[in-house]
């Protein structure tokens, strides 16, 4: 007798019903295993009791009339009342230019050029760790192709605009929800104002850049300019410098002269972008003398006086950082070695002690005749140290390309000079974007230490100057002005921190 | 065409003015002579402002006696300035090599509590990175220390303690101590370091020849373990317990308020980074590393150890060196809670008529040696890691 | 093929003196060393390449063969020995080394193209930069070269939108605007997918149509034995046999030779 083996017959088991998907989330992400489940309970029983006592702390015990009554103090110092209109007009001035670059690179319609090199990585999103992961993954795997899905699910080219704003929403909301705070704790009507239009302004530079055709925004950027002129004309800029007042008004003139020719040239012979920067860099200017001509600068002070050294730190830093950068790599040694040296100072030295050498021993570095403000020193001292950091950021990004870049340029026969301003620079520089992004915040948040060094009354030490005001003497109020600093600082960073990361998911950080 | 019988290069010299060599060093010589220029100009003013507010510019300031006393500890006022220096460095060591040591632990745990399979773990490690990791230093010192410590902790008589280990006022923190040479015990733990890698070697041996697990952490620990306790015990270390006697506290290490606050800022602030810096790390490690350990048939904590940690770890070091020396280096933000670390020395010194600019050159040197020594480490700790390529 | 004379019996010693093309010397290297710290990677190299000439460098890898063409357009720098282009001598007047790298042009392994600017402009940059024509001038130039290595439709694009036989063709381009007396290749197909090799092997099979002179630097032995005058096979720094391509490839002289084709063919 044959033995025919025959498959068992199935065994009808009743299919259990789809079970709700919060339930297996629950079960995979808080008791997977008993353990699990009891810092689960535990983790609840305290964030539970925090967010009681948070709570309690905001909207009941808190005693913030010390925040309310001393706004202005907070974000603009004691900046004289009555020209606070020069802030207004260059935030509003700044909204503005910031929309007609929006709107411009909305028109531009050409692929998104791939990066060469690695991207350097924003070192406060360490997620991506560039050189690192670039090390690992190019001894373990393949490097990761170009990311074409992460391109397009940032690439919002074909979003509607309420996706798109929908979208805008969910990246700034700290920002957002920052603003109507302050503006929540607005006493009188003025911030709403001025909130609103800067909304105005911004959307109003938006809808310039991208529709007004070409030609025209040229047309209006140089009108822009001949008007920033006549505005030099009629406020003498150099009369600091002691020059007669007509020479001043002249040069003032020239100088707005030759940065719209230089600006209209480029634009006409090259593309709107170059344009657009000469406007900015020379609107800066104009923003620049506007805001302190009448008002000198010690009275400088609060969340505008941090926003303004950083600001101006990094702009003045850039060009010192570049050449740091390019002669650190130098195969020239006695440059090298004069670079490197600078650059390992600045970044071996804290940066409070140099403030307070800056504030104290600064004047015996220059003749007599010449006594620089507090201010001055501290812009002098974060451009200097800034710059050694900026330096090490822009060498990463100059060694990250690769070396056939310049051996193709040499092999045609360029200059040293002309490699490196037209090859090697775009490239370089393009690459550092988001690490540039973060030193820029670390700046940011290191103006907080002028309040210490040098006495300025800045946001942070403005927290404290709050607490002595008149009837806030003596009650312990620091436990609500100094959070409430500390959120203005995180709203901030925060912004600013994840727009650089999607910057990098755009560029593509990492190995090539 | 034959080929010529010496290799003369020389012939044909350009002329100076073309030639890349002679350019190059021309261009060098003319930055150097300008740096140059800018150094001797800037000296030669601060020699003449010197002069001329009868100021001395050499170092010789560093043997007067000081004139002030550091806060926190019992230096003398007639004790020269090079001794006010010495401890406001050492008092510097003390606050950043705690502030390394406590920063890692915390950063490394909340790093690997960001990556948690408990949501809520990972959900309240990530608040609070995310939250420290965008403040300044600064605000997180002032609520520490102005906020917490000279608000909320309790007068002497009141004092917070914890049995035998701490008691903690407004005046000051104190933590049990041991009694004895601090430097005999760093020497008895890194003997019983030693002994316990020694261990690690032998168990290795043994489990390559048998194949068998080698246990390394069941052998080694107790071996350490017993090494130092038998120093404590032999070298008579005793145990030193804070007591609360009415309003005065005796025994144990005193910290004072500004050492606590800036130390609990820094270690606060510090963590958040690494902890970025460890997660980063173990998330930029390739997928498929864990996929092929898997693969393998590895476990999940053989897949850790052998696999994942130790790619992790080689990206995570430069990162985690770099916050190494910014700890260091914000630990002179101390000085503004006056706590007397060097930055504050060298601003009492300066207030009570030292010279400025030797005064801030000589820190900033300090301040640089010791940058310098932790690069080199960490340098030296990198390269020993890296991974060997073609 | 131009007319050159047909050396049959050709001399081989290492000093590879003889050679075809029109007659006139276009690129003369003379007892040529380079060394890279203690490593030599060339020893005492004699080559003469004539006007029109076509030469294919063989060898193994680590032979010297990229060194020795690196060194003429300067991108490395000859410890001893003398390399002349077009009469002009290779030294450290910066006159000099500007003069031969304007009338060289190099294609190299990885293309090199400049990610940042359109076809059209990375084949500008140098006519405009270098030899300052004027922008229109050079565009009509830039066509004229894209339409020789048949991609005038991609003039518009970006380098990382084009495949790597395009790009390279791109990259040929670009050398051929400046108008070189000499095009230099340094393994052009090596980095290419295998379906893409042809586009750029009959670029350059058109170029020495033309009566470019061309050294190249390359494993394709298709091409060595269709294109080139001669062959030059290299091994450890040094020339070991020059030949054309006849004799190289039936009945090479040398064993080193021998062994190099036994292991490739």
């Amino acid at each position: 007798m044959t033995a025919i083996a025959r498959a068992p017959t199935a065994v009808v088991v009743p299919v259990p019903g789809p079970v709700p998907r919060a339930l297996t989330w629950g079960r995979r992400n808080l008791f997977r295993t008993p353990i699990d489940g009891m810092v689960t309970i535990v983790a609840t029983v305290i964030a539970a009791y925090i967010g009681y006592r948070l709570f309690q702390f905001v909207f009941v015990t808190g005693r913030w009339d010390v925040v309310r009554v001393n706004l202005s103090l907070f974000l603009v110092g004691r900046f004289e009342r009555n020209e606070l209109w020069r802030p207004v007009v260059a935030v509003l001035a700044v909204a503005g230019y910031i929309g007609v670059w929006t709107g411009y690179s909305r028109t531009r319609t050409t692929a998104p050029i791939p990066a060469t090199g690695a991207v350097i990585a924003n070192p406060e999103n360490p997620t991506t760790l560039g050189g690192g992961a670039a090390v690992i993954g190019a001894v373990a795997q393949e490097p990761p192709p170009p990311s074409a899905d992460e391109a397009s699910e940032v690439d919002d080219e074909g979003a509607t605009p309420v996706e798109r704003a929908v979208d805008m929403l969910g990246r700034l909301w700290p920002l957002i929800a920052g603003v109507l705070l302050l503006l929540s704790l607005a006493t009188t009507g003025t911030p709403w104002l001025v909130a609103g239009g800067t909304v105005l302004a911004a959307g109003g530079g938006y809808l310039l850049g991208r529709f007004v055709p070409t030609r025209a925004l040229l047309v209006v950027a140089t009108l822009g300019l001949i008007v920033a002129a006549a505005y030099f004309l009629w406020v003498d800029p150099f009369n600091w410098l002691g020059v007669p007042s007509s020479v001043g008004k002249a040069l003032g003139v020239i100088a707005a002269a030759a940065v719209a020719a230089t600006a209209a040239g480029l634009a006409f012979v090259r593309r709107i972008p170059a344009a657009l920067v000469g406007v900015g860099l020379f609107g800066s200017l104009a923003l620049l003398i506007l805001l302190t001509n009448a008002v000198g600068w010690d009275d400088w002070g609060g969340l505008m006086m941090n926003i303004f050294l950083a600001v101006i730190s990094i702009g003045l830093c850039f060009p010192l950082g570049v050449l740091l950068a390019l002669g650190r790599r130098s195969k020239m040694p006695l440059i090298r070695i004069v670079c490197t040296a600078y650059i390992e100072l600045f970044r071996g030295v804290p940066l409070y002690v140099l403030l307070l050498m800056a504030g104290i021993a600064l004047g015996f570095f220059v003749p007599s005749s010449i006594t620089p403000g507090l201010v001055t020193r501290a812009i002098a001292v974060f451009t200097l140290f800034t710059a050694a950091y900026v330096a090490e950021i822009v060498r990463g990004g100059l060694q990250s390309l690769p070396r056939g870049q310049t051996e193709a340029a040499q092999a045609l026969g360029l200059s040293a000079v002309r490699t490196t301003f037209f090859i090697v620079l775009p490239q370089a520089l393009r690459n550092v974007i988001p690490a540039m992004v973060g030193q820029f915040i670390s700046l940011f948040k290191d103006t907080t230490l002028v309040g210490g060094a040098l006495g300025f009354l800045d946001l942070l030490a403005g927290s404290q100057a709050a607490t002595r005001q008149g009837d806030f003497r003596g009650q312990g109020l620091l436990g609500e002005t100094i959070p409430f600093v500390m959120l203005l600082f995180w709203v901030g960073s925060i912004t600013m921190s994840r727009e650089s990361q999607r910057l990098e998911r755009k560029l593509g950080v990492g190995t090539r | 065409m034959t080929a010529p019988a010496t290799l003369d290069k020389q012939a044909g010299r350009p002329p100076l003015w073309r030639d890349v060599r002679v350019l190059s060093w021309t261009f060098q010589l003319a930055v150097v002579g300008l740096v140059v220029l800018l150094v001797s100009w800037l000296w030669g003013n601060v020699q003449s402002n010197s002069d001329r507010l009868n100021i001395d510019t050499g170092f010789d300031f560093l043997d007067q006696p000081a004139g002030f006393p550091i806060p926190g500890s019992d230096f003398r006022n007639n004790q020269p300035i090079s001794d006010a220096v010495v401890e406001g460095l050492l008092n510097t060591i003390r606050l950043a090599a705690a502030g390394l040591v406590l920063a890692t632990l915390l950063g490394v745990l909340l790093g690997i509590a960001r990556l948690s399979g408990n949501f809520l773990v990972r959900t309240g490690a990530k608040f609070y990175v995310e939250f420290v990791r965008n403040i300044p230093l600064l605000s997180l010192l002032y609520l520490i220390y102005l906020a917490v410590i000279l608000t909320v902790f309790p007068r002497p008589v009141d004092s917070w303690t914890l049995e035998g280990l701490a008691v903690l006022n407004v005046r000051g923190s104190h933590v049990a101590w041991f009694d004895g040479s601090a430097l005999a015990l760093i020497g008895i733990v890194v003997l019983g370091m030693a002994a316990a890698w020694g261990v690690g070697r032998w168990r290795t041996t043994v489990a390559e020849r048998t194949g068998q697990p080698a246990r390394t952490a069941l052998f080694a620990l107790p071996v350490m373990a017993l090494i130092v306790a038998a120093g404590w015990l032999i070298g008579g270390y005793t145990l030193n317990r804070p007591e609360l006697d009415g309003n005065r506290v005796s025994g144990g290490i005193e910290m004072t308020p500004a050492y606590l606050g800036a130390l609990l800022a820094l270690v606060l602030y510090t963590s958040s980074h690494i902890a970025e810096i460890v997660r980063g790390s173990i998330q930029a490690v390739p997928i498929g590393q864990g996929e092929a350990a898997n693969a393998l048939a590895l476990s999940g904590f053989q897949r850790t150890w052998h696999v994942i940690l130790p790619q992790a770890m080689r990206i995570a070091i430069p990162p985690i060196g770099n916050q190494y020396l910014n700890l260091m280096k914000n630990s002179s933000l101390a000085a503004i809670i006056s706590y007397g670390d060097l930055t504050k020395v060298t601003e009492l010194g300066v207030a009570n008529r030292s010279p400025a600019v030797p005064a801030y050159a000589l820190t900033l040197l300090i301040y640089l040696g010791v940058s310098l020594v932790i690069s080199l480490a960490v340098n030296i700790f990198n390269r020993r890691l890296a991974l060997v390529e073609r | 093929m131009s007319d050159r004379d047909q050396n049959t019996d050709v001399e081989v010693f290492a000093d590879a003196t003889q050679m075809g093309g029109s007659g006139e010397v276009m690129i003369e290297l003379s007892g040529v060393v380079k060394r890279f710290g203690k490593f030599t990677a060339l020893q005492n190299i004699n080559l003469s390449v004539g006007r029109q000439e076509v030469v294919v460098v063989i060898g193994p890898s680590g032979s010297g063969k990229s060194t020795m063409i690196r060194c003429i357009n300067r991108l490395e720098e000859h410890d001893a020995g003398r390399i002349v282009v077009d009469g002009t001598e290779l030294t450290n007047d910066l006159r000099n080394i500007t003069e031969i790298r304007r009338e060289t042009g190099m294609v190299f392994q990885q293309f090199n193209l400049f990610p940042h600017l359109t076809v059209m402009d990375n084949v500008t940059l140098a006519p405009r930069q270098v030899r300052h024509t004027p922008k229109k001038e050079a565009e009509r130039l830039g066509m004229e070269m894209l339409e020789q290595v048949r991609i005038p439709e991609q003039a518009r694009k970006y380098p990382g939108q084009l495949s790597g036989g395009q790009q390279q063709r791109v990259a040929i381009a670009r050398a051929l605007a400046m108008k070189p007396k000499v095009m230099l290749f340094d393994e052009p197909t090596s980095a290419l997918d295998p379906e893409m090799i042809n586009e750029v092997l009959d670029t350059m099979k058109d170029l020495a149509r033309e009566g470019m002179t061309m050294i190249v630097v390359t494993h394709e032995m298709g091409f060595a034995k269709e294109v080139a005058d001669r062959v030059v096979f290299m091994a450890d720094g040094q020339i070991v046999e020059v030949g054309t391509p006849e004799h190289f490839f039936k009945d090479p002289t040398e064993d080193r030779t021998k062994l190099f084709l036994s292991q490739i063919l």
